[in-house]
């Protein structure tokens, strides 16, 4: 208990001492210099490789006009001190694009240049993140959550974009919900979180499990990715209900809209 | 995807319905396979069922019809127009009677089993349906019924004309010679009555001879009173003549003798007395009467009595002889003396004539007053009989009047055969007129289609679906903060282009099934034909 405690205190104290300059004095630069503690001897994860491979045209600027809103509400000016920028990402139901979203999203979070990311494998039974990354078989969130694991940097991984960590889910377990349910997931979000950091969970759907909805009380926003011409209303509306009744924000991004779909002037000026 | 504040606003309602169509649309597309396999399915199913339909044959005909005898007794009392439409529609209610179809269908048996009402009545509705009267012009009726049978459809249109030429339209002749009939029974009734009444008449004019009036009008009251003149006539006569024979005797007795009556010299005649002479001359005079009269004319019987008197006075006078028979000898010598004396003889004659008259005529008189109240009942009686007898007679004529003028309608009415003839004989057209089926197997193709794309529509409905963020947001109401589009990889491109080649060719086959069928049924037709000119 003690060297996890240590350890986010430590990653606090850090990104106090991280948000001084950034606030006082404009040094951004400094953000990044100070790395989180990633597992060390393992190289860093070959991420922008595999968003090269999926990627096809337009999708970049997609995914940016996407982040704008999404950057805005997570640094909503009246959140308070000791605020962590956590952003859900859940869906309705399975195969909606969390993972593909969630990662894109938090590449492109990356490339802000005063945010560290933190992109989190926060679906227990799917892991399709960790699958993906070829880190499946790696201790994660799980293990963080259950105390298995007490040390961040021996979880935390690194990858090739310089912002941006990866969080592994961890082995599967049958009490994740319990487990998302825990004080222990708050004290796990908060080490991740500092004022320059934002953390970004892929989690399971919410129509057929409940860890979604209890993580969702963990996080100060959620995105719910829709996917189009899948989801019928009665989905979406009883997805949003779910969320309603916990504390998160609440937005939602429509995914694989078909090309048919996007009237000539959105693509032209919106876009 | 931009935030949605500057959409929200710049919108305009256009693009708004073009929004919702596409949306409407790709979400329709979601169900394509269903949608297509509604329409196969329906396809095959409608497209068997026009396949298995029958051919329907047509038999037609063509007759002519003379319009004025046919619609004479249907015009009867109704002022109609005679233009050609009416006529038809006249004609046509004619023959498309209930009774005459009836008849058709007895006749051709279509009805089966023949005696079940409800086959019957099944039978006559498919008539109306499937008999058809077109009026050409000219007089000139075209008659056609479709069957899917040849053989039936033929026999519907020859039966049909050999009832319109026999005659056998409608019940007219029926009707006709019914009437007849009763009329004709009319005519004997009043015919009897006519006898019976003339043979009352009869009777009676001779049972009541003497006391019927004569030809000249005159009644009971009327000849009573020309009898009563003549017998005042006669009356008067009498009178006259027995003053004359009055004055005669006055004369002869009182201026009696006479001076100058006896003569000088006394000389004998041959006519010994005075009588002789009288009685010569009455002689002469009655033998010139009967010449003229019968015994019993009274003049005669007079003459006669006169003569006996005198012969009697004779033979007295020669009996007591003497001076008496001298002076009177020479009395009656006196011509003057003659001379009156012949004068009475004749007014005594006439007088007894008079008085024989007035008896008779007073008899005549006493009888007509002694049926004065017989006579009157009699006439009564009689102008009764006579008018009863004028009425029959009346009415028989009228009926017999009836009765010709019946028969010549219905000697009308048996030319009704003359009022249809056959132009064009009953034949059956080789090709078969019907299923349209090209027009069928299209009709069928776009109604499937139609129930695909609908059925697309109605599971779309039933579960809806968002493919943009405004869907959404109209929806919920919840802000959209983006949306990415989707992005394929090669082998998903692959799979939707192979999915789009197998929807292509799912319908392409469709609408070669339809181009070929469309050429099979032509090829079936002309087939048709073939065998049609065959039989």
């Amino acid at each position: 208990m003690s060297i996890i405690e240590r350890a986010l205190q430590t990653s606090r104290s850090q990104a106090a001492v991280a948000r001084q300059p950034a606030a006082a004095h404009g040094v951004l630069s400094r953000i990044t210099e100070v790395p989180l503690p990633a597992v060390s001897g393992v190289p860093p994860l070959a991420i922008s490789a595999t968003l090269a491979a999926e990627t096809y045209p337009d999708l970049d600027r997609d995914i940016r006009f996407l982040k704008r809103p999404l950057l805005a509400r997570l640094f909503a000016p009246q959140e308070g001190e000791g605020q962590r920028h956590s952003l859900m990402i859940t869906s309705d139901l399975p195969e909606a694009g969390k993972s593909f979203i969630s990662r894109n999203l938090a590449a492109s979070f990356a490339q802000e240049k005063m945010l560290r990311v933190v992109l989190v494998d926060a679906d227990p039974v799917r892991r399709s993140l960790s699958k993906l990354m070829g880190v499946a078989d790696r201790p994660g969130l799980m293990d963080l959550v259950a105390g298995e694991v007490t040390q961040l940097s021996e979880v935390l991984l690194g990858t090739d974009i310089e912002a941006l960590y990866f969080l592994p889910a961890g082995p599967t377990r049958q009490d994740a919900t319990e487990l998302f349910a825990s004080t222990r997931m708050n004290e796990v979000l908060a080490a991740l979180s500092d004022p320059n950091t934002v953390v970004v969970l892929d989690s399971p759907p919410l129509l057929l499990s409940s860890e979604g909805r209890v993580l969702a009380d963990s996080v100060s926003q959620v995105l719910l990715v829709v996917e189009a011409g899948r989801s019928t209303a009665a989905d979406i509306a009883q997805a949003v209900d779910i969320l309603r009744g916990t504390t998160a924000t609440i937005s939602i991004a429509m995914n694989k809209v078909p090309v048919a779909a996007l009237s000539f002037r959105h693509d032209m000026y919106y876009r | 995807m931009a935030s949605q504040q500057p959409r929200k606003t710049t919108a305009p309602d256009l693009e708004l319905v073009l929004d919702v169509i596409r949306s409407q649309v790709l979400g329709c597309w979601r169900y394509r396979w269903v949608a297509l396999g509604v329409t196969w399915a329906l396809c095959c199913l409608g497209w068997l069922a026009v396949g298995l339909m029958p051919n329907v044959y047509a038999a037609y005909a063509r007759v002519y019809v003379d319009s004025q005898s046919v619609l004479r007794p249907l015009l009867q009392g109704l002022a109609v127009g005679s233009d050609a439409v009416s006529e038809m529609a006249l004609m046509e209610r004619a023959v498309m009677s209930h009774p005459n179809l009836e008849k058709l269908v007895q006749e051709t048996g279509l009805a089966r089993p023949p005696g079940d009402r409800k086959a019957v009545e099944m039978a006559i509705m498919e008539l109306e349906r499937a008999l058809t009267l077109r009026w050409e012009g000219n007089n000139t009726v075209w008659v056609s019924y479709e069957s899917i049978d040849r053989g039936q459809s033929l026999k519907v249109v020859s039966t049909l004309l050999n009832q319109l030429i026999e005659g056998a339209l409608g019940e007219n002749q029926a009707d006709s010679s019914t009437a007849e009939r009763f009329l004709a029974e009319k005519l004997k009734e009043y015919e009897q009555k006519l006898n019976e009444s003339e043979a009352a008449l009869a009777a009676f004019k001779k049972k009541n001879i003497g006391m019927l009036p004569g030809d000249g009008n005159a009644d009971y009251y009327g000849r009573l009173q020309v009898e009563l003149e003549q017998l005042t006539q006669i009356e008067g006569q009498l009178r006259a003549a027995r003053n004359r024979r009055a004055e005669l005797q006055r004369q002869m007795e009182g201026e009696d003798p006479v001076f100058g009556l006896l003569a000088e010299d006394e000389t004998p005649t041959v006519m010994t007395t005075p009588l002789d002479r009288q009685i010569l001359e009455l002689e002469q005079r009655l033998a010139d009467l009967r010449l003229r009269y019968t015994e019993t004319h009274p003049q005669v019987v007079a003459a006669r009595d006169t003569l006996d008197q005198l012969r009697a006075r004779r033979d007295e006078a020669v009996r007591t002889g003497g001076s008496r028979v001298r002076a009177y000898s020479s009395l009656n010598m006196n011509p003057v003396y003659q001379q009156m004396k012949i004068q009475l003889s004749q007014v005594e004659v006439e007088l007894a004539q008079l008085q024989a008259q007035y008896a008779e005529q007073a008899g005549v008189v006493a009888g007509l007053r002694q049926k004065v109240n017989i006579i009157p009942e009699v006439e009564a009686e009689l102008k009764r009989l006579v008018r009863d007898d004028d009425v029959n007679r009346a009415q028989y004529n009228d009926m017999l009047r009836r009765v010709e003028a019946a028969r010549v309608t219905e000697e009308v009415g048996s030319n009704k055969g003359r009022a249809f003839r056959v132009i064009d004989p009953p034949k059956v057209l080789p090709a078969p007129v019907g299923p349209n089926r090209p027009l069928l197997f299209t009709a069928i193709l776009i109604l499937a289609l139609g129930a695909g794309a609908g059925t697309a529509f109605v599971l779309n409905l039933v579960k809806p679906v968002f493919f943009t963020g405004r869907d959404l947001e109209r929806r919920f109401g919840l802000s959209v903060v983006g949306s990415v589009r989707q992005g394929l990889t090669a082998t998903e491109t692959l799979a939707r282009q192979r999915m789009m080649v197998g929807f292509a060719g799912g319908l392409g086959l469709l609408l070669v099934s339809y181009v070929l069928l469309l050429f099979l049924a032509r090829l079936l037709a002309a087939f048709g034909v073939a065998v049609g000119g065959g039989t």
